[in-house]
């Protein structure tokens, strides 16, 4: 009781590391000319390497600011995942910057500060911090995904971002409000008490939890609140892509499976039938829709829905019985380094074909450059789950939460759906591999070694992982 | 080291992969030898496994090794054969060192990733083979996915790209389901935080009622039935076969198949005796029509590759009533017959791979009175081909002969329709062998093909010694299975 009483700034530095980051970014680029340009980098770089390093300091354990922040398990491992992919960026995201004339400054602080939002939602321990980590992280993702704001596609995504997820966020608060009027407290602790003895069924309850539920939908981009990931994700700055769909993805989950299991979990009757139904469903559209993409970005847009289905039978699993979360937790990190080097590798090679993200680009790619034909199938073998890469620990153990939790059916058609997804991901190997490079493109030459140096630290990270997963299930050991 | 004899037999492979990783890729020639003195040394490694084997022991798990590997969730790094396992290590080590000096000159681009495949998915097979804990089983089965597709997508045919893609997804389907069944028997075994994968322990430990089992059985049956190939999951396999490289149908045909049946002797059969039960008359149907379906089908074909692919079909029926007949004359018939089918389907492509290289051509038309320009050629293809019929004194005899015994018991009708098939055997061979090797050499390009060279004949030595041997004097492979064959049965039984 006395730590909770406490406000512990130490666990925070993180945060604040991050914060203090972004601020010297744009103070830089405020007060200096454009020979400053490199250290934003640098300066973003140390940052998030500090933040990371922190994160695993004896001190940050425990509660904050009278137990609106706790810095657990669960935290710590959201966390990582979010700077892990911050590094993966700043290392291996320079290219792209530099060539599509992102505004660097710009593009620095606010991953800085999207990130800041993302660990505060990590470790939320009140529902008026989650809310708080999600503005922060989706406010400065909608000026993100604007960057590249001469181009049409770019400023339409932005628009679309933010509208739909305005919407979202109003729907989130909205819960939180009526979960907030029935229990009488935002502290998740608190209400996770209370509804041990209040009655579960209760209209207000249930229409707060489902409210809730519809905001966090959104966040993780499952059916039928998805939509708005395809377009978004193709038409934002690649690199941006990659922040969306793996560090914003982590944090999202991290912060439904902090709100979810330890606080609604006592009403987990209302919601896990819910929310079983839509993991089905964002497995099946996810699947089928990706199917037939012939981008690239879209294709992996269309995956990440999937995937977000199989990540939501974690949760759901995980509201019968907390043990779970650990599933969601572990799958986390594979599912953000692959789609990490997928999507920066994807631009760095089809840009050399001159094509927009098209499947066909990839032709002739082993011959020419074998070692990131490599990569790239190490990478599309752990999205499709097979052995012995990290993508398939992370589902088998995301599956034994289902079985485990009696949803033998949904666990079925995961795997009829993870068999349906092989084949798109397969195509991608089959153009690298067995197609010869069509007569009059240029040959692949490698990217830059910023790129080429994380994506396969990043590669032989999901092998060890996939090899030894205990190195990375003992970080998540002391979660639920 | 005897004790650590099977984590190195699986390994080896990988390392050997790793090893040649290292030798620059235009030094073709220094690679395939490397390669083929890493398999003969994986073969040497494996003969201590034949011969300490204690025989009379040969039902329970010798050379057992127990690592942990990911204990949080119950998973432990746990190897041992039996008498069946044992078989099955000796000839995937037997025929990697054959398979790879028979195509020595099959393959010319990119001998590297095709040498370093080659190992890998030999770790893999050898892994299925040994594994007593179910989660290792599935890694390791899925692992040899990955490899045979590259195999057949990059060094394949024209049509490889359709054939490997086939290939992948039939396995993957039937697997994915096995993986829900396995995660159900995990939780239903032991109590909250003693879950386990281990395999004897769930044989002890796991009852379910009828239904249960159905749908258990049924969900690995099914991962077996593709891998095997049973009718009418088997239309991946000609295809596979005939795209692939001679060293890709040599392994697919030799080893990989027999995943299939294993599985089903090893997994599907006694954690579930009462599905098996429930499933026997389809089963026991399916395998009737592939064994017919297989030979009627080779009957017609114009190519001989596909001829002995769908002879596959055919064989592999026969392994299959020999294990659904549940007599100890059956399945040791059924074990030995996939150990024969290893080498005489081995042997069979490796000869077709032996024209092919000559003429480019694997249509019989094109052939005619070969006996003739490659006298040598004709007789070792007709003893081959005469194993592959069953001929008394081959190794084929042996086991067709066990398993109809076998199953007469069981089954006597479906037994009598299955023995036409080894009527219609005779006919494709035969007729396939005739009209190849006999006759007048119509076409003129091949008066003048070269008889055998000294290194094919010395493929086709050892694999000859094996057919006559398992032929004539089969008690040293009977002697170490049947002890493992009664305690399967018995293990059928009791449950």
């Amino acid at each position: 009781m006395s730590e909770s009483s406490s406000f512990n700034t130490l666990s925070l530095l993180p945060e604040i590391v991050l914060a203090l980051a972004g601020l010297l970014i744009l103070m830089v680029n405020a007060f200096s000319h454009d020979r400053a340009r490199a250290s934003y980098r640098w300066i973003a770089g140390l940052g998030s390497l500090v933040a990371l390093l922190l994160c695993f300091q004896p001190l940050a354990t425990g509660d904050a600011f009278m137990g609106t922040a706790v810095m657990d398990g669960l935290a710590l491992a959201g966390s990582a995942v979010v700077l892990v992919v911050l590094l993966l960026l700043v290392i291996g995201g320079e290219d792209y910057l530099r060539t599509r004339r992102v505004p660097l400054a710009e593009y620095h602080s606010l991953s800085l500060f999207a990130a800041v939002g993302m660990l505060a939602l990590c470790s939320a321990g009140d529902l008026v911090v989650v809310f708080l980590g999600i503005e922060i992280l989706s406010i400065s993702l909608y000026c993100m995904a604007a960057l590249l704001n001469e181009r049409e596609g770019s400023r339409e995504a932005a628009l679309k971002y933010f509208l739909t997820g305005s919407f979202a966020s109003g729907f989130l608060l909205f819960g939180m409000a009526l979960v907030f009027g029935y229990t009488g407290s935002t502290s998740l602790t608190v209400i996770g008490e209370s509804l041990q003895r209040l009655d579960t069924s209760n209209w207000m309850l249930i229409g707060g939890i489902l409210l809730m539920l519809v905001g966090f939908l959104f966040k993780v981009s499952a059916v039928p609140f998805h939509n708005w990931a395809p377009d978004v994700y193709e038409g934002s700055p690649t690199v941006v892509t990659v922040f969306m769909s793996t560090a914003a993805k982590a944090a999202a989950f991290t912060g439904f499976a902090r709100v979810f299991v330890p606080a609604l979990g006592e009403a987990s009757a209302s919601w896990v039938p819910m929310l079983a139904f839509c993991a089905g469903l964002t497995m099946l559209v996810g699947n089928f829709t990706a199917l037939v993409q012939t981008s690239f970005k879209r294709m992996l847009a269309w995956s990440g829905v999937a995937h977000a289905g199989y990540l939501l039978l974690g949760i759901m699993a995980a509201g019968d019985n907390a043990l779970h979360v650990r599933s969601v937790l572990f799958y986390l990190l594979p599912y953000a380094l692959i789609n990490g080097v997928l999507f920066l590798l994807g631009a760095a090679i089809t840009r050399q074909r001159g094509g927009e993200y098209d499947l066909d680009d990839f032709k002739g790619l082993a011959a020419d450059q074998p070692w990131l034909a490599i990569l790239m199938t190490v990478c599309l073998l752990a999205l499709a789950g097979i052995p012995p890469t990290a993508g398939f620990v992370g589902k088998f153990y995301l599956f034994m939460g289902a079985v485990e939790t009696g949803h033998v059916s949904l666990a079925v058609l995961g795997l009829l759906t993870s068999v349906v997804s092989v084949y798109f991901y397969l195509r991608v190997v089959v153009f690298a591999w067995f197609h010869r490079s069509p007569s009059g493109k240029p040959a692949f030459t490698r990217p830059d070694g910023g790129l080429m140096f994380v994506t396969t630290v990043a590669s032989g990270l999901l092998l060890a992982l996939g090899i030894w997963p205990n190195l990375w299930l003992f970080m998540t050991q002391n979660i639920g | 080291m005897m004790d650590n004899l099977l984590p190195l037999l699986t390994f080896f492979p990988l390392l050997a992969a790793g090893l040649l990783l290292l030798i620059p890729a235009r030094s073709e020639s220094t690679l395939k030898t490397a390669a083929l003195g890493l398999a003969l040394l994986e073969f040497v490694f494996s003969i201590p496994l034949f011969t300490s084997f204690v025989a009379e022991q040969g039902g329970s798990m010798q050379f057992v090794v127990n690592w942990d590997w990911i204990p949080t969730l119950g998973v432990s790094f746990k190897l041992g054969v039996d008498g069946i396992s044992l078989l099955l290590v000796m000839l995937t080590t037997f025929l990697l060192p054959v398979t790879l000096l028979g195509t020595w000159n099959a393959v010319h681009e990119h001998v590297k990733g095709y040498l370093v495949l080659f190992f890998l998915m030999t770790s893999g097979m050898l892994g299925v083979f040994v594994a007593l804990d179910l989660f290792v089983f599935y890694v390791f089965w899925e692992l040899t996915l990955i490899p045979m597709y590259f195999l057949i997508g990059i060094w394949g045919g024209p049509r490889r790209i359709y054939a490997a893609v086939k290939f992948f997804l039939f396995t993957m389907a039937g697997s994915v389901l096995m993986l829900v069944a396995i995660l159900y028997l995990y939780w239903h075994t032991g109590s909250a935080g003693n879950h386990t994968f281990d395999l004897a322990t769930i044989l002890s430990q796991f009852r379910a009622g009828p239904d249960e089992q159905l749908w258990l059985f049924g969900a690995f049956a099914l991962a077996f039935a593709i891998k095997v190939p049973m009718f009418p999951v088997h239309t991946w396999l000609p295809d596979a076969h005939v795209e692939a490289p001679t060293g890709g149908s040599v392994i697919l045909a030799g080893v990989l198949l027999k995943m299939g049946t294993y599985g089903f002797l090893r997994f599907a059969m006694p954690l579930f005796p009462s599905g098996l039960h429930r499933a026997m008359p389809i089963l026991v149907a399916l395998a009737v029509v592939g064994i017919l379906y297989g030979a009627w089908l080779s009957i017609a074909q114009k190519d001989v590759k596909k001829l002995v692919a769908y002879s596959s079909v055919s064989h592999l029926g026969f392994v299959m009533l020999g294990l659904f007949a549940l007599t100890p004359e059956g399945v040791a018939g059924a074990v030995l017959q996939m150990i024969n089918h290893g080498i005489s389907t081995g042997a069979l492509f490796l000869a077709v791979g032996v024209i092919y290289e000559r003429r480019h051509t694997r249509l019989i038309a094109d052939f005619g009175g070969l006996a003739r320009v490659m006298p040598i050629y004709a007789v070792v293809f007709m003893i081959v081909c005469l194993s592959s019929i069953g001929l008394p004194g081959t190794n084929g005899f042996t086991g067709e002969f066990l398993i109809l015994l076998g199953a007469f018991k069981s089954f006597p009708l479906a037994t009598g329709l299955a023995t036409t098939g080894v009527i219609f055997a005779a006919v494709y061979i035969l007729w396939m062998f005739q009209r190849v090797m006999y006759g007048p050499v119509s076409n003129p390009k091949n008066a003048e093909l070269p008889d055998l060279s000294l290194r094919e004949m010395a493929v086709f030595a050892p694999l000859l010694v094996l057919i006559f041997w398992i032929g004539i004097y089969p008690e040293p492979f009977l002697s170490r299975l049947n002890p493992a064959v009664d305690t399967v049965l018995q293990l059928i039984q009791s449950r």
